[in-house]
């Protein structure tokens, strides 16, 4: 879905950012980021992969925040739905609450990122709301059974993975700790993405260390948590 | 030369190819046989063939290896290429006959026609040809000398007791028939064949599962003996194919430890040649998926798949009774056949879809052309005319009198292959440029015909022109989504629209020995074909290749290209083999290999038709390009069968970097 309510410096999906359809050039042709589908157009093309989905595939919806859609969402999830269709979200969850309530009723699986913990550094680097965050997590964590769950954590050097950080994180993770755990790692995949929207995109130089995230993980193991790497 | 020629595996198989390809060889050759073989060279040029395979019977080098489990050998000095008339290939004999009965069994012993003395008369050839091997044996110091000696002695007159034994035989019959300049011999269903054998074994104890494995490898190491002789027009297409796994008639799916032994053999192996052909239903087993994928993530670029829920069907259609239709092989890479049974030739020529189009700009006057409709309706009208050359071709093939096919082919009692002695003598053609055609139409309909941007004229200028004066519009015109192999309704009903028109001109036609012509949508000259062309309105420039089968070069999903597939119809005689080649980079299916086989579940409840992968990385192909003595182990798939990248042409190595590149996204598809 295209439209987030956050900025992260690492994000790999620019096109997505904005919620309104976007120009670009790519190897010199010009194209537009963004189309706007019906619900039941959007159901019908959705379920043209309907064969593959089988041990618990389906669709997942991603973005951008997909949450943040979530009064078009909820017409799509009622069709996908009718037609069994198992559904998961992956969602930084910094949306209102009342938003997160009505996913619930569709949502099989629920991606989380977990980021910026600190308030304030939150608000400078990702423009969002840690309470809110917090709360959004609190609330999914006690309404969903957890291995419904999982958290994703983006091992940037200088933000996620900082120090005092990354004891914020251990701290937030530390009350959920039979929800498994995704560490990925930065990558430049999104380059071309920057490019074509002529955006300046030097994040990666410097922020991605492989050790730093395998100390993390070596971490996370150790302390009896469910956590693999998730290689990009 | 001799000792290069006669060697079984050497680093000269590139040098080698290159010399047969180009004739020098064969020129190398006749000369050797003027001179030094001068009763060969006379018989070769004035006796008909079966008396020339008499001659290669007492007289071709044996080749008895100290250490190697198997007797297998060729020999290039007396290999049969005195050609009279278009040679059966690409077809797999009937092994399971020599297996069961020996020479014996394949006698004709009752009649009396020239034919049948000529057909006797060829299987004593062969056994000369085994009592010459039986000596070189006993003089040799071979490894089991007693047990090879037993195995050739019990080929005269009796069937194989054992799952070695059994190997001997088919290798046996393979080199007979390579010996004979049969190009492109397959297998068949192997795992079938020899699965009585190995259980029998492992029950009384004779062999265990370790034994098997090993003989296994030993098999296909044999098989992969004289590559670059073996080669056809590239290094690699040998058509040495070992079918997998089966349908029963209710269903069912069918395999044994063999099918699963032989592909992880050919992953460890890691060759380009012999490949492996697995059949699937829905109902194929969890095991049998995890295998498959575990060798194709290797890059080994086996096994393809096909698809018994979409194949079978089709050939109980086209009227092959249901027992052969359940036991079906495929010719070198994936045309349908029934092994064993059949001459039919898959491979007889190529229709090159492009070309009624190209007809249409040149020939018909373009301003009478005022709707999308009757643009389609004058491409059917060149198209038929482009069929009506392939049927020349057909008409006019006579074929070699080949006794040796008909001892190998069964149910030749009574006329000789040549003659329709096979129960099945059908003739199959290969396609290019279809993907091509379908984008260009898109573009004209949407410049010409709703846009109004541009008339007929000004297209056929531009492509004369290979583009030169069409400012912006060919960057356009690759820029755009391409619609062929998109899952929209739009794409399949045009695709399934022109394969309609093929069947049209085609499904009653027969072939002088009364064969059905069928038509697969794949080509191996997918470069070839496209040298001297003009450009295509699909932004394809002027001697560019055409698409690769139904590929997801188009930037269009695996399960996007997987349901277009599908969707098309393969019915009528349109199942000559229709491939999607799904391009993946190595680490991606190592990492997913769970979600690949939720992927090819699915895709077989789909109906697609077959498929292959290519597992490779655009890094690792330029890396190899440019120094090719640091992967001299890569291997790719580059049609139906895989070669190894370092042997390629640089036309065949830059395509696959090109796809590989827009795979990646790092190029625009």
């Amino acid at each position: 879905m295209k439209g987030c309510t956050l900025h992260c410096p690492w994000c790999s999906n620019p096109e997505n950012l904005k919620y309104h359809k976007e120009a670009y050039i790519k190897n010199g042709i010009k194209g537009i980021y963004g189309t706007f589908y019906e619900p039941e157009l959007l159901v019908t093309e959705l379920l043209k992969d309907k064969a593959y989905w089988n041990n618990g595939g389906g669709v997942t919806f991603s973005g951008g925040e997909a949450l943040s859609h979530i009064d078009y969402l909820e017409t799509v999830f009622k069709l996908l739905k009718k037609a069994n269709i198992n559904i998961a979200v992956e969602t930084a969850l910094y949306v209102n609450q009342e938003s997160v309530i009505r996913s619930l009723e569709y949502i099989d699986y629920y991606m989380i990122d977990l980021k910026i913990i600190d308030k304030k550094k939150c608000k400078e680097i990702l423009g969002g709301d840690s309470a809110l965050y917090c709360s959004n997590l609190d609330f999914i964590c006690n309404k969903v059974i957890h291995t419904n769950i999982v958290f994703r954590i983006p091992c940037a050097q200088l933000y996620t993975l900082e120090e005092t950080n990354r004891r914020q994180l251990i701290k937030v993770l530390s009350q959920y700790k039979d929800i498994r755990i995704e560490l990925f790692n930065l990558h430049d995949l999104g380059q071309s993405k920057y490019n074509s929207l002529n955006i300046n995109y030097e994040f990666l130089r410097g922020n991605f260390e492989e050790e730093t995230m395998m100390e993390f993980y070596e971490y996370l193991s150790e302390e009896g948590y469910n956590v693999k790497i998730n290689k990009i | 030369m001799i000792e290069m020629v006669r060697k079984k595996k050497g680093s000269n198989d590139l040098l080698l190819h290159d010399k047969k390809q180009s004739g020098e060889l064969y020129q190398w050759k006749e000369k050797y046989k003027r001179e030094y073989l001068p009763e060969y060279y006379n018989i070769s040029k004035h006796q008909p063939l079966y008396k020339i395979f008499k001659h290669i019977c007492q007289n071709m080098n044996i080749h008895i290896c100290r250490e190697e489990r198997f007797v297998y050998f060729l020999d290039y000095i007396y290999l049969l290429d005195e050609v009279r008339g278009h040679q059966f290939g690409n077809l797999t004999p009937d092994y399971v006959s020599f297996i069961e009965s020996g020479l014996d069994g394949l006698k004709i012993t009752s009649g009396d026609s020239e034919y049948i003395s000529n057909y006797n008369d060829t299987i004593n050839s062969i056994e000369i040809l085994i009592n010459r091997i039986i000596k070189a044996l006993k003089n040799s110091q071979t490894s089991n000398r007693e047990k090879k000696i037993q195995w050739f002695e019990g080929m005269k007159t009796s069937g194989a007791l054992h799952f070695e034994e059994a190997i001997q035989r088919i290798l046996f019959v393979n080199q007979i028939i390579w010996q004979t300049d049969h190009r492109l011999v397959g297998l068949g269903a192997v795992d079938d064949y020899l699965g009585k054998f190995y259980e029998n074994d492992v029950k009384i104890g004779y062999l265990n599962e370790d034994q098997a494995e090993n003989i296994l490898k030993d098999f296909l190491s044999s098989l992969h003996d004289y590559y670059w002789l073996k080669s056809n027009m590239l290094m690699g297409d040998t058509g040495q194919i070992i079918v997998l796994g089966r349908s029963d008639d209710n269903g069912e799916y069918l395999y044994n430890k063999l099918t699963l032994m032989i592909i992880r053999i050919i992953r460890e192996l890691a060759l380009p040649d012999p490949k492996a052909l697995l059949r699937l239903n829905k109902n194929t087993p969890d095991e049998v998926f995890d295998a498959a994928i575990d060798c194709m993530a290797s890059g080994v670029g086996s096994p393809l798949l096909s698809n018994d829920e979409a194949v079978i069907p089709r050939l109980l259609e086209f009227g092959i009774p249901k027992e052969d239709a359940l036991h079906y092989t495929v010719s070198a890479c994936w045309e349908p056949l029934i092994g064993g049974k059949s001459v039919s030739l898959n491979n007889m020529t190529t229709l090159n879809f492009m070309r009624p189009l190209e007809n249409l700009f040149k020939r018909d006057k373009l301003s009478k052309i005022d709707s999308f409709d009757k643009l389609l309706a004058r491409y059917e009208f060149y198209l038929e005319k482009n069929l009506r050359a392939v049927k020349r071709v057909i008409d006019g093939a006579i074929f070699q009198y080949d006794t040796v096919m008909s001892v190998f082919t069964k149910g030749c009692m009574e006329k000789d292959a040549s003659q329709g002695g096979a129960e099945y003598f059908n003739a199959g053609i290969t396609s290019v440029a279809l993907g091509n055609v379908v984008d260009s139409l898109f573009n004209i309909k949407k410049y010409v015909f709703e846009e109004r941007e541009y008339s007929l004229l000004d297209i056929k200028k531009m492509l004369i022109l290979d583009f030169a004066e069409a400012g912006k519009l060919l960057e356009e015109l690759r820029a755009r989504k391409k619609k062929y192999g998109l899952d929209d309704e739009e794409s399949i009903e045009l695709t399934r629209t022109i394969m309609n028109m093929v069947s049209k001109y085609t499904t009653d036609y027969r072939t002088p020995y009364g064969g059905r012509l069928k038509f697969g949508l794949s080509a191996p000259t997918y470069i070839d074909a496209a040298v001297g062309s003009n450009a295509s309105f699909d932004g394809r420039k002027a001697g560019e290749p055409y698409l690769v089968h139904i590929s997801n070069d188009s930037a269009a999903s695996y399960t996007q290209v997987l349901n277009f597939s599908a969707a098309l119809d393969y019915c009528e005689n349109r199942f000559n083999g229709n491939v999607v080649d799904l391009m993946t980079n190595p680490s991606f299916m190592a990492d997913n290999k769970e979600k690949f086989k939720n992927l090819l579940v699915g895709a077989v409840n789909q109906g697609f038709f077959q498929l292959q992968a290519n597992v490779v990385s655009s890094g690792i192909l330029i890396d190899a390009m440019e120094h090719p003595e640091n992967h001299s182990g890569l291997i790719v798939r580059v049609w139906g069968f895989s070669a190894y990248f370092s042997d390629l042409p640089d036309s065949y190595k830059k395509v696959l970097i090109e796809r590989a590149l827009k795979n990646e996204g790092k190029i625009v598809a």
